[in-house]
């Protein structure tokens, strides 16, 4: 097999497609169609307007692929636009990424923002920044950012943790557990003197799951096994299978056995 | 035909499931999404499913779940919700004129891929032996009774001077029979399941 070519854009300039060793760009770059490559970098700003299909990308500018990207590892610490559909084993974003399809992943890390106009499907996400998307499906889900799900989150394991006001259409799994994130003794102090209490809430229309743990939510309709309503939730209807524990802060205006 | 459905609570009573292992059979693909089917309800919304296609399924994978992986189950299930109609069978060539009749006698409506696989199969089995259609109606009898699960991926058919036995079996195994029949054939449903689907598939585009 030919060796292939390593290209370097650092100043103005544009390319066709083709098959490469390594693209880095540095300064404004634009591949004219479908490329392949071991490793792209992109540190200015990079367009490439085909599909993509590459080993290692490395996002620390501001890159836009207007094909479907595919490969294994995909770096972002800048900004990235996405108008196909992602496919890769790990993601990784520190910066923005900004998808107009699927993604579809194993592991799936954001601790910048993230906004997936389809389905975020991976075996393991986590959340440590700002999630928005239509529909999450994954195996482990963790969040300690803000959520913002349009439809549904479907996972085995779910832990939320509430740093910021989130809203999430449906959540179905096995294990849920939502918390608040920090002691808020003092917010809560505070709001003694605020004429609006203003507490940080997960919003949702429904919880389904085997066990759920919930604190700080408003959900219209929670329906387990075993659930355990801890503080400052507003429920609609609970309904569960085993057992029900409701904290004495919890408002639940509907709970059935069934 | 004006469908029958059930809401989630009520399936996951009947069917003795839980939520979880709903949602991971939704998330492996083997339930389809479009059976979660969103309707309004005075508490604003749920989720609710087509009553007799949902507990077919969740019995067929309570069935295959011990023995298969969940991936070869949603594999298995695959272009399974293209109904054939009987007409569109006859179409295709595959299957026999006087099995198609007896289907129709039994059946009437559309059919699932699994038994047009098997009646296919059992076509099939009836042009290579060169064997008469009596012979092999009361298999497909059972067939069309669902007697015969879908697990299956191969069947033997041997033909002895008088009568016929079929053995289902899960892999390629070899099996060995008496002499007393004269005759053996072996026949791949994933083969014919693949034809089935494609010539619908087909159809369906035209």
């Amino acid at each position: 097999m030919d060796e292939l070519k390593n290209i370097k854009i650092s100043g103005s300039a544009s390319i066709s497609g083709g098959s490469f060793n390594k693209i880095s760009i540095s300064g404004s770059g634009k591949i004219d169609g479908e490329c392949s490559a071991q490793e792209l970098s992109i540190a200015g700003a990079g367009k490439i307007l085909g599909n993509c299909n590459i080993k290692i990308v490395n996002i620390s500018g501001a890159g836009k692929i207007e094909g479907d990207l595919e490969g294994d590892d995909l770096r972002i610490s800048g900004s990235g636009k996405i108008l196909g559909n992602i496919s890769f084993k790990n993601i990784k974003t520190s910066g923005s990424l900004n998808s107009e399809k699927n993604v579809t992943c194993d592991t799936f890390k954001t601790s910048g923002i993230s906004k997936i106009q389809g389905k975020l499907k991976a075996k393991d996400i986590k959340v440590s920044g700002i999630l928005e998307a239509n529909n999450v499906e994954s195996d482990n889900f963790t969040s300690s950012g803000m959520l913002k799900i349009t439809e549904m989150l479907n996972a085995e394991k779910i832990n939320i943790t509430l740093f910021k006001d989130s809203e999430v259409g449906e959540i179905g799994g096995k294990d849920i557990k939502i918390v608040i994130g920090y002691n808020n003794d003092i917010t809560n102090f505070l709001n003694n003197f605020r004429v609006s209490k203003k507490t940080i809430e997960l919003k949702s229309k429904f919880v389904e799951g085997d066990t759920i743990y919930l604190e700080n939510v408003k959900i219209n309709e929670v329906s387990g096994q075993d659930i355990e309503i801890g503080e400052n939730c507003i429920i609609h209807k609970a309904t569960y299978t085993n057992s029900i524990k409701i904290a004495d802060s919890a408002k639940v205006e509907i709970s059935e056995k069934t | 035909m004006s469908e029958e459905y059930m809401t989630k609570k009520e399936l996951l009573i009947e069917t003795n499931i839980s939520y979880g292992q709903l949602y991971r059979w939704k998330r492996d693909g083997l339930i389809p999404e479009k059976w979660f089917v969103k309707r309004s309800s005075f508490t604003g919304q749920e989720t609710v499913f087509p009553k007799n296609l949902i507990l077919e399924r969740i019995e067929h994978i309570q069935d295959l779940k011990s023995e298969m992986s969940h991936e070869d189950i949603s594999k298995l299930f695959a272009g399974e919700d293209n109904k054939i109609t009987v007409e569109d069978l006859k179409n295709m060539n595959i299957i026999d004129d006087k099995v198609l009749e007896a289907v129709n006698n039994i059946y009437s409506g559309d059919i699932d891929i699994h038994i047009a696989t098997l009646i296919g199969v059992m076509s099939k089995a009836m042009k290579t032996a060169d064997i008469n259609f009596k012979q092999v109606k009361p298999a497909i009898e059972r067939v069309l009774t669902r007697q015969i699960p879908i697990k299956y991926k191969y069947m033997d058919m041997l033909t002895g001077d008088k009568d016929i036995k079929m053995h289902f079996k899960n892999t390629d195994e070899c099996v060995l029979y008496d002499d007393y029949y004269n005759n053996k054939i072996s026949i791949c449903f994933e083969n014919i399941r693949q034809e089935i689907n494609m010539e619908n598939n087909l159809r369906k585009q035209v």
